[in-house]
């Protein structure tokens, strides 16, 4: 993972580099969504970069529409010859062309919502708190602060409270976590807006700070990523550690040598977020902390494309392609397994939708709720 | 006007396969050369041969331009819509069909060759022409293209794979070439002349490919040696030895450099690298081996490693002559990529020459390829892309073309003529005396394209 350019100039001048070979084009998995439309492959979306950079193209809704045709999965970017970062170099060209003032309705509608209600969901910041009545009391100050993120907040509470228990089991003293909870912003920056995701993001550190934590454990990989890649670009040094719970799970977990056991075996099949693993590097953390988890089989998922169809709010901006995508990844499980285990909400929530409309017969679980079942005795 | 060409086929395939905006537009000016480029007037995604056939008839009726396109990763400027009319995509025609009892299979055209290959994988067959874009080239462009690849050495390219196909002509007619067996005879064999016809006669929209079993082990070898005289050497003697490696690939010293560079590695740069890849079965594999590396040995090479294939090392040893291209691309924006092939003993005066080309120029000239068949890639590098650069980079071009003309060669043997080797393609038929073929050729294309509708202005 390369940084995110933000010199226009800069910007164009590693764009060049793009030799339009096409050999990002069949792993990208909106290309394949969209059946094959050039116009959203890493390839072209690139030369519309290169166009809005070079002012052959002017911005419109329907450029803003390819370029936001990008999930930042990154699956493109080991097949690249020429090296290059294609998500960041499409985020460099929302954030140069300035997308968000030329969105397409739907997304401008997330971006509102945001705005408006506090969630890109539509609903109401306060109710991301719901889990709070699951739990009892939440301490308001504490060294570790739980970020559930909005997706986990909103559609499965369940999974924040057990993820409350069992940061307050593994860390003995005291866990907080923010009541209506802000957003991370990290929409505005995928729509290319980093003044208005900056002047957000201070205030979510201001929160942060008054519950006095130092380390923000978040369950959502792409929240961890707005804490800890988007802050710095804008020039923000986190006064806290920012962790996402599987690098905290392995901490406490692996590091420690500490025992998890299950109650009855279970075999599952383990999906990778791709902001987990290849927008943050994460990749062996989780599967060590699987591995140590005893009556636990786990397997890798089949195939090479990893994408759930979510990422980037993917799946409330464009839900047909993301729907497609998401239907296609059911596909790599492998033969007999009925458990998927991720350590993402948004990857969660994606393939329960997809699961329900497939009919299948699938269960997907968190890591954290298995931890927890593992540590329960 | 074209506005009504999109309206008519939009009626009779559906509007939303009919593109128009200009930002859909000006994705498609493009292949994978940096000096070409056109505008199409509309973009039709075919998904079925009923979509071709009504292209065909609207665009001949008004003898509208057509461009077939697959992933438009060509190396020759054949894929850009240079002056403009339909940009027909076909990239989203790909269903596959796998006969392992009859040993072949059938491809839509916009499968790509490596989906068709792995899908094969899966009977326990492969087809054997596999281009180093087989991840992104399509089927029909590749039997467009005669696209060939690393196995070359011994399995050629794909004119030696191709048993049938269906062609769609200017005006909407449709032909049966060819049929799903080995031995065939049908008077003139016209389904030879659509391949290697860079789009230029019709459109083909699938084709049937002969396939055979994979084979059960691989020895790779890596050696390096001082100079080409010594690679060409071996190559032959292994050949005398009735030695016939699947592989035979060369890196330059520059390459080397270029690796190292782009991926921080440390392949030795004082010698020419040579990768041999040595396959057959469990029972033969190793006294097959075991012969071959007694003659590499006995040219003594500066190094030499080898691996099973399987191991890891096998794919390490195989890095330096995968990241090639991509090294190359890492640190150059201008890339031009030549094709020369001569006979192999003609290759360490044609290896050379070019070379010194490059020299007179100042420029680095990495030079790569499959020696094996006398197919290697001089490529004309520049780290800035600036109009000078690019004219300058053309004019190295023609010259290093001329080599391959020199010693009896050919200026492509698997990327195409394209635009950019149009006057090198000239000078070839010239140099052979037979520049009439060009208009033997277009009397062909006369026959099957009377409109001249068919990918205009490539290939001549
Ligand atoms: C990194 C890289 C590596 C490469 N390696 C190799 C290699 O090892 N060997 C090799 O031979 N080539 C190689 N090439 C060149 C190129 O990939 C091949 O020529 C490939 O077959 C083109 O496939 P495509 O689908 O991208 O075709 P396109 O570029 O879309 O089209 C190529 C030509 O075929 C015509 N065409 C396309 N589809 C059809 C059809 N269905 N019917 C009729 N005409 C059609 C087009 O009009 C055009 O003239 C490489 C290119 C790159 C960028
Ligand atoms: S990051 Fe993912 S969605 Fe975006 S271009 Fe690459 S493969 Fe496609
Ligand atoms: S693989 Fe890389 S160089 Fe090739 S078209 Fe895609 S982005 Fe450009």
């Amino acid at each position: 993972m390369s940084e995110l350019l933000l010199n226009p100039e800069e910007l164009k001048s590693i764009t060049e580099y793009c030799k339009k070979c096409g050999m990002c084009l069949s792993h990208c998995p909106i290309y394949e969504a969209s059946d094959r439309l050039e116009s959203v492959s890493p390839r072209g979306k690139l030369i519309i970069g290169l166009g809005l950079l070079s002012g052959e193209l002017k911005l419109d809704e329907t450029l803003s529409h390819k370029l936001m045709s990008c999930v930042l999965c990154s699956e493109c970017v080991d097949f690249c010859p020429a090296g290059l970062d294609i998500p960041n170099l499409i985020l460099g060209a929302r954030i140069s062309s300035k997308v968000y003032e030329a969105l397409p309705e739907s997304l401008a509608k997330v971006i509102e919502n945001i705005k408006t209600k506090g969630t890109p969901h539509g609903k109401d910041v306060t109710e991301k708190s719901k889990w709070f009545d699951l739990v009892g009391e939440v301490e308001k100050e504490g060294d570790v602060l739980l970020w559930s993120g909005c997706t986990s907040a909103l559609t499965n509470p369940n999974l924040v409270a057990t993820a409350y228990k069992l940061l307050k089991k593994l860390e003995g003293g005291s866990v907080t976590a923010l009541r209506d909870e802000p957003c991370c912003y990290a929409m505005y920056v995928y729509t290319g807006n980093l003044d208005a995701y900056k002047e957000e993001m201070l205030k979510v550190i201001e929160r942060v700070k008054e519950a006095k934590a130092k380390v923000l454990v978040s369950l959502c990989p792409a929240c961890t990523r707005s804490f800890r890649i988007y802050s710095k670009l804008v020039g923000i040094e986190l006064p806290f550690r920012v962790l996402h719970v599987s690098e905290y799970l392995h901490e406490k977990l692996v590091k420690n040598g500490k025992k998890i056991a299950l109650p009855n075996p279970v075999t599952a099949a383990y999906h990778d977020p791709c902001t987990l693993v290849r927008g943050l590097g994460v990749r062996d953390k989780q599967r060590e902390v699987l591995s140590s988890i005893e009556n636990l089989k786990w397997l890798e998922m089949k195939g090479t494309r990893n994408c759930c169809g979510g990422g980037g709010a993917y799946g409330l901006y464009q839900p047909d392609w993301s729907a497609k995508i998401s239907s296609r990844r059911l596909r790599d499980v492998p033969e007999g397994v009925k458990t998927i285990i991720t350590t993402c909400p948004t990857c969660e929530a994606t393939f329960k939708k997809a699961i329900k409309r497939e009919n299948l017969d699938i269960e997907v679980r968190d890591l954290v709720t298995l931890v927890y079942e593992g540590l329960k005795e | 006007m074209l506005e009504q060409v999109a309206k008519l086929i939009g009626d009779e395939i559906g509007a939303d396969k009919v593109l128009t905006s200009y930002s859909d537009m000006y994705v498609y000016e493009f292949d994978a050369t940096p000096m070409f480029r056109g505008k199409p007037d509309l973009v039709v995604r075919a998904f079925s041969i009923d979509d071709v056939v009504a292209v065909m008839k609207i665009a001949n009726e008004r003898k509208i331009p057509v461009v077939p396109r697959g992933h438009a990763s060509s190396l020759t400027g054949a894929a850009v819509p240079s002056q403009g009319g339909i940009v027909l995509d076909l990239s989203a025609m790909r269903k596959i069909e796998v006969h392992p009892e009859d040993g072949y299979v059938k491809a839509e055209a916009g499968a790509t060759v490596a989906e068709v290959d792995l899908a094969c994988n899966e009977f326990g067959f492969f087809l054997p022409p596999d281009p180093a874009s087989a991840d992104t080239a399509t089927i029909g462009a590749s039997i467009a293209e005669n696209a060939g690849g690393m196995r070359g050495a011994r399995y050629g390219s794909f004119r030696n794979w191709v048993l049938g196909m269906t062609v769609v002509l200017p005006g909407g007619k449709v032909f049966k070439l060819g049929a799903p067996v080995f031995k065939q005879r049908m008077g003139y064999d016209l389904m030879q002349l659509f391949i290697g016809s860079e789009g230029t006669l019709g459109v083909i929209t699938d084709a049937t490919l002969k396939i055979i079993p994979q084979r059960e082990g691989l020895v790779r070898f890596f050696s390096y040696f001082r100079n080409i005289r010594e690679v060409v050497d071996v190559i032959q003697d292994l050949k005398r030895s009735k030695i016939d490696p699947l592989v035979v690939e060369f890196m330059d010293e520059e390459t080397l450099k270029c690796v190292n560079e782009a991926y921080k590695t440390n392949f030795r740069t004082d010698g020419i690298a040579l990768m041999i890849d040595i396959d057959g079965y469990q029972e033969q594999l190793d006294a097959v081996a075991g012969r071959a590396e007694e003659i590499i040995r006995k040219h003594n090479p500066l190094e030499l490693d080898k691996a099973r294939g399987g191991e890891p090392k096998a794919i390490e040893l195989y890095t330096a002559r995968k990241a090639s291209y991509p090294a190359i691309s890492r640190l150059n924006k201008i890339v031009l990529i030549e094709d020369l092939t001569v006979p192999l003993s003609k290759v360490p005066d044609a290896f050379s020459e070019a070379k010194s080309i490059g020299r007179k120029y100042g420029i680095s000239i990495p030079t790569f390829g499959h020696i094996g068949d006398g197919n290697f890639h001089p490529t004309i590098t520049f780290r800035e892309l600036t109009k000078e650069n690019l004219e300058l980079a053309k004019k190295i071009f023609e010259e290093v073309s001329d080599v391959a003309i020199k010693y009896g060669g050919v200026v492509s043997g698997e990327h195409g003529i394209g635009l950019q080797k149009k006057a090198s393609f000239v000078r070839m038929l010239e140099s052979m005396g037979s520049s009439e073929l060009i208009e033997y050729m277009k009397r062909v294309k006369e026959l099957f394209d009377p409109n001249g509708i068919m990918n205009p202005g490539k290939v001549f």
